[in-house]
């Protein structure tokens, strides 16, 4: 337990030095392309075209809630997802992306994963400006559920680093764990309710609660219930999910520091 | 001991876990307990030493014998098994290898190490054109460093660590790569940090360069500290050592290193720890008990566990229990007080939808 204090401490202690390589890490990425930083809201932008298409005018699902057309609805919930699969998958690769150059000199390892975190959030802001402005094209307004969104994104930075501590450690040990994210993230876009509402679907109710225990669900959907005004953290079935959500986030991030801690020393060695 | 000092080690241990393979590493990783069968290599034996402000300590040793592991220890890049350690002030370290990254320019090298240090865009412009005038790469510094030579390698690292500004330095063997005129070039850079009072840990295998920027050597014998003090005696002691070293005949040189090595595989921390809680007891006249509770707590509060503690273990038992727990109320769909009350509902979930998320969805 204290170990987990003291690394999480260690985030908020080097928050300038995130802030900066987060922002090197972003310039040296694009450097070569000619777009430059463009890519990071043209890629989503294109994705996000190809699911409307797809989704929204060729299968024609309709309202995914009542009253709230399919576009907005689909990228304020495409706007967290790809955030936090980007970030899951770039967290876990930055251990062992930086080992050479960190065991070489007095540095705070497990800052890396908090690095590839705030540096994708710029796109997430990005993406988020866009989902407001689709709103507004809607004529949704501003209503007092939008505080939620602030909950929501604590949650969300603090399942990214749970995961992402977590991830890279393992990682380091495990190279093929990587590959296994990526499998398994690809299984949860299906499955968090991205494209297409599952509980309004056909699908049996008791494999719709499970699939809302999934904890990138319970920060998709509340970000959208707080967006569009449909729901309460405190309401059913919200309730229980929050209590399942932190108690996996207090989980994966004792074990992950722990982790981390046991084998900082040597992660040179293991690979 | 003066409590004036700028890095001070106290009892300071390393160990090593020597696996055999894959196989090994894989279950350390997963069992949480201490693995007895694998061997244990200690590469410091309990080290403690002082370095005051402004000096500069030159450390000397055959090779292997740990003296790399301390710089290391003392720079923060690994933490040590057990022991007290206290730098004050912001370590750089210089290391043969320099910790480059080879697929980055010379010149993004320089913003990212900096970045790391914790400076500031606007500081890394400032030292920037030193650091480039410094290591005399010239027009390569716009080339991935892949492309260098190793010594154009080396002295960017040194150009780079030394810099970034930081009140204590640690060389570690990294002048052995440059030519003279570098040489020189780093020695006068030295001598200047000197004279500014910054702190140096110098680690060397040339007598030679420690007899002329130090001001105290240790010398550090197989994970022991043989001999701290003034470096005219240090140096003549080791060399005294190397030259009866190298008169012995092949087979004893070796039988001399295997034995050594095989003390350091022997060691016992718990032995170690009860040796010093004795020592204690008759510096300080404590009882046996406060003694061996002050040692005990110099050994270890510094040191964050590797095992995981009962406590650690109690929280992750208890929040499964409650993740599972409320898995299950959302499962079944009744509601929190009612599966408190009567558990056995749990296992019969409702198949209507309750009120509220209907309500959402009316």
């Amino acid at each position: 337990m204290h170990t987990m204090f003291q690394i999480i401490s260690e985030q908020f202690s080097n928050y300038k030095i995130i802030r900066r390589m987060a922002k090197f890490d972003d310039k040296a990425t694009y450097q070569s392309h000619y777009l430059g930083l463009a890519w990071e809201f043209l890629n989503p932008l294109i994705q996000i075209g190809i699911y409307y298409l797809v989704f929204g005018v060729a299968l024609k699902r309709g309202d995914p809630l009542p009253g709230v057309p399919y576009l907005p609805w689909m990228v304020l919930g495409i706007t967290p997802w790809l955030y936090m699969s980007k970030t899951v998958l770039d967290a876990s690769k930055s251990v062992y992306q930086q080992v050479g150059l960190v065991s070489k000199m007095k540095f705070p390892v497990s800052v890396l994963p908090s690095i590839k975190i705030s540096g994708n959030l710029a796109s997430f802001w990005t993406m988020f400006v866009f989902a407001l402005f689709l709103m507004f094209c809607n004529h949704m307004v501003p209503s007092i559920s939008w505080i939620q969104f602030i909950y929501y994104f604590i949650c969300m930075i603090a399942l990214m680093y749970a995961l992402g501590i977590f991830n890279s450690t393992v990682t380091v040990l495990i190279r093929d764990w990587h590959i296994t994210l990526q499998s398994i993230m690809r299984m949860l876009f299906y499955m968090s309710g991205v494209l297409f509402n599952f509980t309004t679907s056909n699908f049996p109710t008791l494999l719709i609660r499970v699939l809302e225990l999934n904890p990138f669900y319970y920060v998709i959907n509340g970000m959208r219930e707080s967006m569009l005004n449909k729901g309460w953290v405190w309401q059913e079935p919200n309730l229980t999910l929050t209590v399942v959500f932190w108690m996996f986030v207090l989980i994966v991030m004792v074990v992950g520091t722990f982790l981390h801690n046991k084998f900082r020393a040597n992660f040179v060695d293991l690979i | 001991m003066s409590e004036d000092y700028k890095i001070k080690l106290e009892n300071v241990t390393k160990e090593y876990d020597l696996y055999q393979s894959k196989n090994d590493k894989l279950k350390t990783f997963f069992s949480f307990k201490k693995r007895k069968e694998i061997p244990h290599f200690w590469s410091l034996k309990g080290i403690s030493l002082e370095v005051h402000p402004g000096e500069a300590l030159g450390v000397v040793g055959v090779n292997g014998s740990g003296k790399s592991t301390m710089s290391n220890i003392v720079s923060g890049i690994i933490p040590q098994t057990t022991g007290f350690v206290d730098v004050r002030g912001d370590t750089s370290i210089v290391a043969i290898s320099a910790g480059l990254k080879w697929s980055l320019t010379g010149l993004e090298n320089i913003r990212l190490k900096g970045l790391m240090q914790g400076l500031t865009f606007q500081e890394i412009a400032n030292v920037r054109d030193d650091i480039i005038d410094f290591a005399d790469i010239g027009d390569f510094i716009n080339q991935p460093v892949k492309d260098y030579s190793s010594g154009m390698r080396s002295r960017l690292g040194f150009a780079i660590a030394v810099h970034i500004n930081p009140d204590i330095l640690i060389i570690d063997e990294a002048l052995s790569v440059g030519d003279d005129t570098f040489y020189q070039k780093c020695l006068n850079k030295i001598q200047e940090f000197k004279k500014e009072g910054k702190t140096i840990v110098f680690v060397s295998h040339s007598l030679k360069q420690v007899e002329m920027l130090c001001d105290r050597a240790a010398w550090i014998h197989f994970g022991e500290l043989k001999m701290i003090g003034e470096t005219k005696e240090v140096v003549s002691a080791y060399r005294k050592f190397s030259s009866d070293f190298k008169k012995l005949t092949a087979a004893e040189r070796s039988k001399y290193q295997k034995d050594k090595k095989q003390l350091q595989l022997d060691f016992d921390i718990d032995e170690y720890e009860k040796s010093r809680i004795k020592e204690e007891q008759e510096k300080s006249g404590l009882g046996e008990h406060e003694a061996a509770r002050r040692i005990h707590k110099e050994f270890y509060s510094e040191v964050l566990p590797t095992k995981m503690t009962s406590l650690t273990k109690c929280v992750i038992v208890l929040a499964v229990l409650v993740m599972v727990f409320f898995a299950f109320v959302t499962i079944s769909g009744h509601s929190i007080t009612k599966s408190v009350t009567d558990p056995s509902v749990l296992i019969h979930p409702t198949y209507t939808k309750n009120d509220s998320t209907a309500q959402q969805f009316k």
